[in-house]
């Protein structure tokens, strides 16, 4: 099979997923998860925009609706990831009246 | 012993073990991508043959909102369920005061990219019946906009009353739905349109669409509850504390 560009988009996507899901399944930070989880959507859009041009001259417009759907979806889906994660931060954080302790168990 | 230097050696080999994993599943997702014949020749030619009785013309939007509505009438319902986890999970007292990012560049690039903001979303809109755009991107847009406007601390989503930013938000899911019942009332399946009305029925949809994707794009972005709804439940805990 000869190396086309559609077949480089294809790899590309997939190769992001896999990153992705590493960072996902090695970070310690929250934040570091949340932003792996989008990296991977990323490159599941990427492939399915390459599957949508991939059949030649016919462009499949059901893959590009699904992205321009997954989109949408993948922000409000980080905008609750968000929304919870800071939820998570305030309760970790030591009441103010309370003195400080050492701020080491509150990276997760 | 055996156990102390199991445990010693094992996390050392752990990301070893994680990258060949992982090397491994790319090579499987490659392998399935690359064997000819594994992917499906894809629904171009079924779109093409029936966009005709699409109402449109262009065929993104035609999958949109026509032969896969679905999708959409449950993404605009995704948003909503959004904004309302973000809403109930900060919620009155866990709101820090924002800083405000005011600065003289920030205000004169609103002041010339809002109007056009706007504009751009309306023929974004307006174009996506027949060409590329459409709901998302004019709502991206209008998203975009609002988000513009909370860097600068403008308290449009405290000043809008209650009632039209919740009706705002709810307009398209609660659209979409009266929409698909009204089809069913009149004996059609779920979500399908009359072949006369649907050009006029997709071009309603994609404005509410529109209009609600802005919306809760940006109060997802602002992602707390207005301020006039923390207030009073402030004030009634402080109310009950005093008495």
């Amino acid at each position: 099979m000869a190396l086309s560009p559609s077949l480089l988009y294809g790899l590309t996507g997939l190769m992001l997923f896999v990153i992705g899901l590493a960072a996902l399944f090695t970070s310690p930070q929250l934040l570091g998860k949340i932003l792996a989880v989008n990296i991977m959507a990323s490159g599941i859009f990427l492939f399915l925009i390459t599957l949508a041009h991939g059949s030649g001259t016919l462009i499949d417009p059901v893959p590009q609706a699904m992205v321009l759907t997954g989109i949408v979806v993948s922000v409000s889906s980080t905008a609750v990831a968000l929304a919870l994660l800071c939820r998570i931060e305030a309760a970790a954080r030591p009441p103010a009246h309370l003195p400080k302790k050492k701020d080491e168990a509150r990276q997760g | 012993m055996v156990n102390s230097g199991r445990k010693r050696v094992s996390p050392a080999h752990r990301p070893w073990l994680l990258l060949v994993l992982l090397l491994l599943f790319f090579a499987a997702l490659a392998w399935v991508y690359l064997v000819p014949g594994s992917v499906p020749g894809g629904l171009a030619r079924q779109v093409d043959a029936s966009l005709v009785a699409s109402g449109v013309s262009s065929r993104v939007t035609a999958v949109l909102l026509n032969f896969r509505a679905y999708d959409t009438l449950l993404e605009c319902f995704i948003l909503l369920l959004g904004v309302m986890v973000v809403w109930s999970l900060r919620s009155a007292g866990t709101t820090e005061p924002r800083q405000p990012a005011v600065g003289a560049i920030l205000a004169a690039l609103e002041r010339l990219l809002l109007p056009l903001m706007i504009l751009v979303a309306g023929y974004l809109l307006w174009a996506g019946s027949s060409q590329a755009g459409g709901a998302f991107q004019a709502g991206a847009i209008l998203g975009g906009a609002g988000v513009l406007l909370l860097l600068d601390s403008s308290p449009f989503l405290d000043i809008l009353p209650k009632k039209a930013l919740v009706w705002g938000i709810t307009l398209a899911p609660l659209f979409f739905l009266a929409v698909g019942v009204a089809a069913l009332t009149q004996g059609r399946p779920f979500l399908t349109y009359r072949f006369q009305e649907a050009s006029l029925v997709i071009v309603a949809l994609e404005v509410a669409a529109a209009f609600s994707i802005g919306l809760c794009l940006a109060t997802l972005f602002a992602g707390r509850l207005p301020e006039y709804e923390s207030e009073p439940a402030q004030d009634k805990f402080a109310a009950k504390r005093g008495e």
